[in-house]
């Protein structure tokens, strides 16, 4: 990404900068065993939230003082029509900028601000603009997003686009990472369809455990395009197909734990990582990567551990372990995996995942 | 002199994998660099305050190698780590 200098002449914000109450209205919602808080101006902004929630697991939850204290707070804010910018050097995000100063990071999406505090305040304050939920659909979607991936940052859960499968009986993971079109929920569906087990599609959390690096399902559905629904047959389970993403209207939802009720499985410890391509051979092969290798495309898929400084030492870490708990490889896909999906079975049986 | 002639740069994250391979995260230029084993020995070296001959040292005793061909390794490494401004000399 181009880097880029702010330009206007204001300082980062900070809290209560505007004068602005702290609300009595809070909200507790427990992942991946963690718990986080979210304290809101008003009613709406908080059922805003859980909108955006109830497509992931997490769960709504009561706080109990015996229980262990919320890991993360995000703190929303009504705020005036605009916002000064930060003075540090900043660098493009998706629909806004990034500003890091030292452990603190302030985001601009959309003309709200996010600031995530230094790691000893386990909190994120966002400004919310009358002007963000002016401007499409998502906007302010996007802005609790960016707020809530940086909370679990924060509490030690690291947001990462994998499928996640398990072969039949077989308690650890084989995790499918590449970009968007590389064939992950592809894949996933296709091993589905085989008989395994999953716990995503597309989107995890990634947790340090005592067990070691543990992979968590985040979001509720799969995301397909018609075509693929179809080459994947799963046109069959057409009450389980969903509404058109509104930031990919191309992609349908489809939820697959309602399709294959009994393989959804909530949490893995990973043992294998596939980096899948489609190719237009026809027999799908395995390359071995080593693990410095697998660890920098890794980190290509976790473009806030290189830039998150409060967490990056600790992402990095992580994903280290993870490099070297696993045993990876370059999937090079061919037409086998739709024609004959048991090829892929029996393919990966030599990573010896399978009994 | 025991005084070391490089410092890492505070913006560097580094971790080493069981192979002894690692990376390096830049988080200001939100680069990052693969380092072998060798890169990995004289990155730990570094920023363990470690002098050019302390690393040279270091080299032989790890890989058995000669003297000329250690220091040839730790300089052309050295250099490229400060091209890149990861780190910095002490003086």
């Amino acid at each position: 990404m181009q880097e880029v200098s702010s330009v206007a002449g204001s300082t980062a914000p900070s809290r209560g900068r505007w004068g602005v109450s702290t609300s009595n209205l809070v909200r507790y919602y427990a992942v991946a065993n963690r718990i986080l808080a979210f304290q809101g101006a008003d009613e709406p902004v908080l059922n805003l939230v859980h909108s955006f929630l109830s497509g992931y697991y997490f769960t709504p939850t009561k706080f109990s003082a015996e229980g262990p204290p919320p890991a993360h707070l995000i703190d929303i804010h009504r705020a005036p029509d605009s916002l000064p910018q930060p003075e540090t050097a900043g660098f493009p995000i998706e629909d806004g900028y990034c500003y890091p100063e030292e452990e603190q990071l302030t985001l601009v999406v959309n003309g709200s601000t996010i600031v995530v505090g230094p790691p000893e305040q386990n909190r994120t304050d966002i400004w919310l603009v009358e002007e963000t939920a002016g401007l499409h659909p998502l906007a302010l979607n996007n802005v609790i997003l960016y707020a809530v991936q940086a909370a679990l940052r924060r509490a030690g859960l690291y947001q990462f686009h994998s499928g996640c499968v398990l072969a039949d009986e077989n308690d650890s993971g084989v995790l499918i990472v590449g970009d968007s079109g590389s064939g992950k929920s592809t894949l996933t569906v296709s091993l589905l369809n085989e008989g395994w087990r999953f716990v995503s599609d597309d989107n995890l959390l990634l947790h340090d455990s005592q067990n070691g690096i543990t992979a968590w399902a985040l979001r509720q559905y799969f995301t397909f395009d018609e075509p693929t629904l179809r080459a994947c047959n799963l046109l069959r389970f057409a009450d389980v197909i969903g509404s058109r993403l509104p930031s990919d209207p191309d992609k349908l939802r489809f939820y697959a734990r309602r399709a294959f009720p009994e393989s959804f499985t909530e949490t893995c410890v990973p043992g294998v990582i596939l980096f899948p391509s489609i190719s237009t051979e026809i027999k799908s092969r395995l390359e071995s990567i080593k693990p410095a290798d697998a660890l920098m495309r890794l980190l290509r898929q976790c473009p806030w551990a290189t830039c998150d400084a409060a967490a990056a030492p600790a992402h990095l870490a992580l994903l280290a372990k993870l490099a070297s708990q696993t045993r990876s490889y370059s999937l090079i896909a061919g037409s086998d995996v739709f024609a004959n999906p048991n090829s892929i079975t029996e393919l990966l049986k030599t990573t010896n995942q399978t009994s | 002199m025991n005084e070391p002639a490089f410092l890492p740069l505070k913006k560097i994250v580094a971790n080493q994998l069981d192979d002894g391979d690692g990376v390096l995260v830049d988080l200001e230029t939100r680069q990052y660099y693969q380092l072998n084993e060798t890169a990995m020995l004289i990155w730990r070296a570094v920023e363990n305050g470690r002098n050019l001959d302390q690393i040279v040292e270091e080299i032989v005793a790890a890989y058995s190698i000669s003297n000329d061909r250690a220091l040839a390794s730790a300089e052309a490494l050295l250099t490229k780590l400060q091209n890149h401004k990861l780190i910095r000399p002490t003086l």
